[in-house]
């Protein structure tokens, strides 16, 4: 064909060509021909129809190298050429697998059937038949190309969506409880714990969890949603939100569960519910309660794996079908030497390659046979071990196997954590005062490990992003302190602090802060130190931990019996108690409770206000005479007490009052931890400090209705005594 | 999974057998409409020759039950056994659905 007949037919095939999209006119075309003639002609056909990136080659030698230079998305490609034909080139670029997928448009000049046979077999995508019709060039060199474009958008659409699904694997994964924490578990509690988890697919409907409840209640679930893929896993993420939000719940199984329906009822829509087993073990009375929502029967083996394994009853509504479903906490005996196996169904419901599932029966007595020859240690892997021997991946759902093994007594007194043999030999505890934990299970589990023995008190965890009001009033009674970790969330937990300090109940419930050593807390918000009753390093743990509960429960506990001994009129019933403070704040919502109940409370209160605030001024932060003086005048009193308040050095101190009465004589002892000072000049108004703004508080007290006022020590230490029959005789305030 | 219909003068009943799971979700949403399209006062899905069910056979019974509602036709299992009764049983069905014994037992 002649280069001027070509031109005449593009003329009028241009009319009928859509335009090209940029994707499609921006593909890269080889031309192969050993006709330069022919090269041009191709070249002009498909530059006419929009194409503009070409490159060319003259043989086939030629053509393979500049797949590789060029990487080409198509190529036109004439058989008859020296070196070698096309068919070759066909030939050995489908065997590469890089260029399987490269549409190859072959040339051919015979129209015969057995030609176009053998371009096919050689690996050829289309046929145009010489000579060339322009018309039909551009509609196949398009139709391949546009092939081509689909195809790679699918599969990057599919390879995003494959990294998309990793990515939401990993991050359910994280949902989980990590090795750690499953170890810190075992650690406190002394038990052992064997996990076992497989989704079915890249994701899964199987959650599970573990976490402290109590210093002697671990509490546990296990849920498993109908169905698996993108929408279990989306069910999995809202469940283990409501569970760490209303995990404390926990202590009452059947309200947990209820309270999980409730929301689950109204977010699922039908064919959708989660069964769930969920509650606690309480090693103290060692019970297991518990309750279920159509969960499969967990597994419960007596004396170290040697009595005969049984189900426990786990029936109930799945979780998210009516919200008008209520559940029945159930309790069997658990303690030492006894073993609990969780599981999802997949485990009695996946046949085997030549038997059919297991069932519960086949459970058992799998369970049991693999229970008789090496007892509970390892039970759950070798259960494993045995049922995949028949059934065999992929498992057509999601497959979850928790073992909670409780060791014998004697094997818990040599377990390292040495807390743990004391919980299990104390006797149930009578209504110990609750601790309340705030921060992650490794900080619950650090202050567990650290709690004296001889401390009648009861820990409880809350994790401080699910830490608020509501989550606190749903614990069984008022903590009567809190331990707060000072993490990398100072402002989750400064909102925190600010609710507790408006709320009635929780304002008066002193706080230890725990710092983080690893964290850098130099800058500890004044805000949060001016809140604390004392400020702990997390390795003062071991060391101050005792004196520091023990002085918020003394201070919590005198309180109330202050309030108990004024509103009841008892003032001539002996009282003693202790309690401590650190702020300013502090001084002032301590000082009246406290003055209620002296001889004669108008006036002790200004006293006490004034030794108090003495022992955090001028003992704890060392603020000098004339310090006070300048910083009053500069109006900065305030921002400096504050500062020091929060700066290292100064922030561990807390100053004490010791309270005794025996009815008649009152006597209080506030001791700060500062150097010390000489009172002496201070003890009466001296004609020096008559203009000054401070200076006079302690000599007033002197002149005041207390019996004596005494400095003890280095002078951080000072003693009033208020007699009650005094206070009867002295004319009141108004004669 | 496998399925019949049969409609009778006063209801229809969709005969399910071999296993329920899952990967049956297509079948079982077929087996409901036939059974509604049948308009009958009663629908029974019969469950004596079915094998085992998953928690997702238990999810499609519920989609089957509000399908049956909104076409004012009441739902019944019936004749439940082994695997399939224990399942039912595990998850209190009896308390939202209604559930029947099989013919023999009922005779």
């Amino acid at each position: 064909m002649s280069s001027l007949a070509l031109a005449a037919a593009d003329a009028s095939d241009r009319q009928v060509v859509a335009p090209l999209d940029a994707a499609l006119r921006d593909c890269r075309i080889l031309i192969v021909d050993d006709s330069v003639m022919a090269r041009r002609m191709i070249e002009s056909i498909l530059g006419a129809a929009g194409f503009r990136s070409f490159a060319f080659a003259e043989d086939g030698i030629e053509a393979l190298e500049q797949v590789v230079t060029f990487a080409p998305d198509l190529l036109v490609l004439d058989v008859q050429m020296p070196r070698m034909d096309g068919l070759e080139v066909c030939r050995q670029l489908r065997k590469d697998r890089d260029s399987t997928g490269l549409p190859i448009l072959i040339q051919t000049g015979s129209s015969a059937s057995e030609v176009r046979a053998e371009a096919f077999a050689a690996g050829a995508t289309d046929v145009v038949a010489k000579p060339l019709q322009a018309r039909e060039l551009v509609a196949r060199t398009r139709i391949q190309l546009e092939n081509k474009l689909l195809v790679r958008n699918l599969s990057s659409h599919f390879d995003r969506l494959e990294q998309e699904l990793d990515a939401a694997h990993k991050m359910q994964g994280t949902l989980l409880p990590s090795r750690g924490l499953v170890d810190q578990m075992e650690q406190v509690y002394g038990v052992d714990i064997e996990v076992f988890t497989e989704a079915s697919s890249e994701l899964g409907g199987d959650i599970w969890g573990i976490w402290p409840l109590a210093s002697r209640k671990l509490a546990f679930y296990l849920a498993d949603f109908s169905g698996h893929g993108v929408v279990a896993a989306l069910n999995v993420f809202r469940l283990h939100t409501l569970i760490k939000e209303h995990g404390a719940s926990i202590t009452d199984p059947s309200r947990f569960l209820g309270h999980l329906n409730d929301l689950l009822s109204q977010m699922l829509p039908t064919g959708q519910f989660a069964t769930m087993i969920a509650g606690y073990i309480d090693f103290t009375e060692r019970r297991l309660r518990y309750a279920s929502a159509a969960a499969p029967p967990a597994v419960v083996l007596r004396d170290g794996g040697s009595g005969a394994p049984f189900l426990i009853d786990t029936a109930g509504l799945p979780l998210g079908i009516s919200a008008a479903a209520s559940y029945e906490s159930r309790e069997i005996a658990f303690g030492p030497d006894d073993y609990l196996l969780l599981y999802s169904d997949a485990l009695i419901e996946s046949p085997g390659d030549c038997a059919p599932a297991l069932a519960e029966d086949g459970l058992l007595s799998l369970v049991e046979s693999c229970a008789l020859d090496d007892g509970v240690e390892g039970l759950a892997g070798r259960c494993l071990a045995q049922f995949f021997e028949d059934v065999h991946d992929p498992l057509g759902d999601d497959l979850t196997v928790v073992g909670i093994s409780c060791p014998p007594v004697r094997a818990l007194k040599a377990h390292p954590a040495a807390s743990v043999a004391r919980a299990a030999a104390e006797a149930p505890p009578a209504a110990h005062a609750i601790a309340l934990a705030i921060g992650d299970p490794a900080f619950f589990a650090s202050v567990y490990e650290h709690l004296p023995s001889t401390l009648k008190v009861e820990l409880r965890w809350l994790a401080l992003e699910f830490a608020n009001l509501r989550t606190i009033a749903a614990i069984d009674r008022l903590p009567a302190a809190m331990l707060v970790r000072l993490g990398d969330d100072l402002a989750q937990l400064e909102s925190l602090i600010t609710e507790l300090r408006e709320d009635e109940r929780l304002s008066p419930v002193p706080i230890v802060l725990v710092e983080d050593d690893g964290s850098d807390t130099a800058g500890l918000a004044p805000r949060l130190a001016g809140e604390a009753l004392h400020i702990l390093t997390g390795s003062e743990l071991e060391t101050r931990l005792q004196g520091a509960l023990e002085s918020a429960l003394d201070t919590n506990g005198l309180l109330s019996r202050l309030a108990e001994h004024v509103r009841d009129g008892q003032s001539a019933v002996p009282l003693s108690g202790r309690l401590a403070f650190r702020t300013i704040e502090q001084v002032h919502r301590l000082a009246s409770p406290l003055a209620e109940a002296c001889p004669d409370p108008p006036v002790a209160v200004i006293g006490l206000i004034e030794l108090m605030v003495n022992a955090i001024e001028h003992g704890n932060l060392e603020i000098s005479y004339d310090e006070k003086t300048a910083l009053l005048r500069d109006g900065t009193w305030h921002e400096e007490l504050a500062r020091r308040l929060a700066l290292p050095g100064y922030r561990q101190r807390t100053a004490l009052l010791a309270f005794d009465s025996d009815g008649e004589r009152l006597r209080i002892v506030i001791k700060d931890q500062g150097e010390g000072f000489d009172p002496a000049p201070y003890l009466s108004i001296d004609a020096s400090r008559i203009a000054a703004p401070n200076g006079r508080g302690i000599a007033l007290v002197k002149t005041l209705g207390f019996d004596s006022v005494a400095f003890r020590g280095c002078g951080n230490e000072v003693e009033v005594v208020m007699s009650f029959a005094d206070a009867a005789r002295r004319p009141s305030q108004e004669e | 999974m496998k399925y019949r219909v049969v409609a009778e003068a006063e209801r229809a009943e969709a005969i399910l057998s071999e296993d329920l799971s899952f990967s049956d979700h297509l079948a079982f949403q077929s087996a409901t409409k036939e059974l509604i399209a049948a308009n009958r006062k009663h629908c029974v899905l019969d469950l004596s020759a079915l094998v085992s069910v998953d928690s997702a056979g238990l999810g499609m019974f519920m989609i089957a039950h509000e399908e049956c509602e909104k076409a004012n036709h009441q739902l019944v299992l019936r004749g439940a056994t082994g695997q399939v009764k224990r399942m039912l049983d595990l998850a209190r069905f009896d308390t939202i659905l209604r559930i029947e014994p099989g013919q023999k037992e009922t005779a």
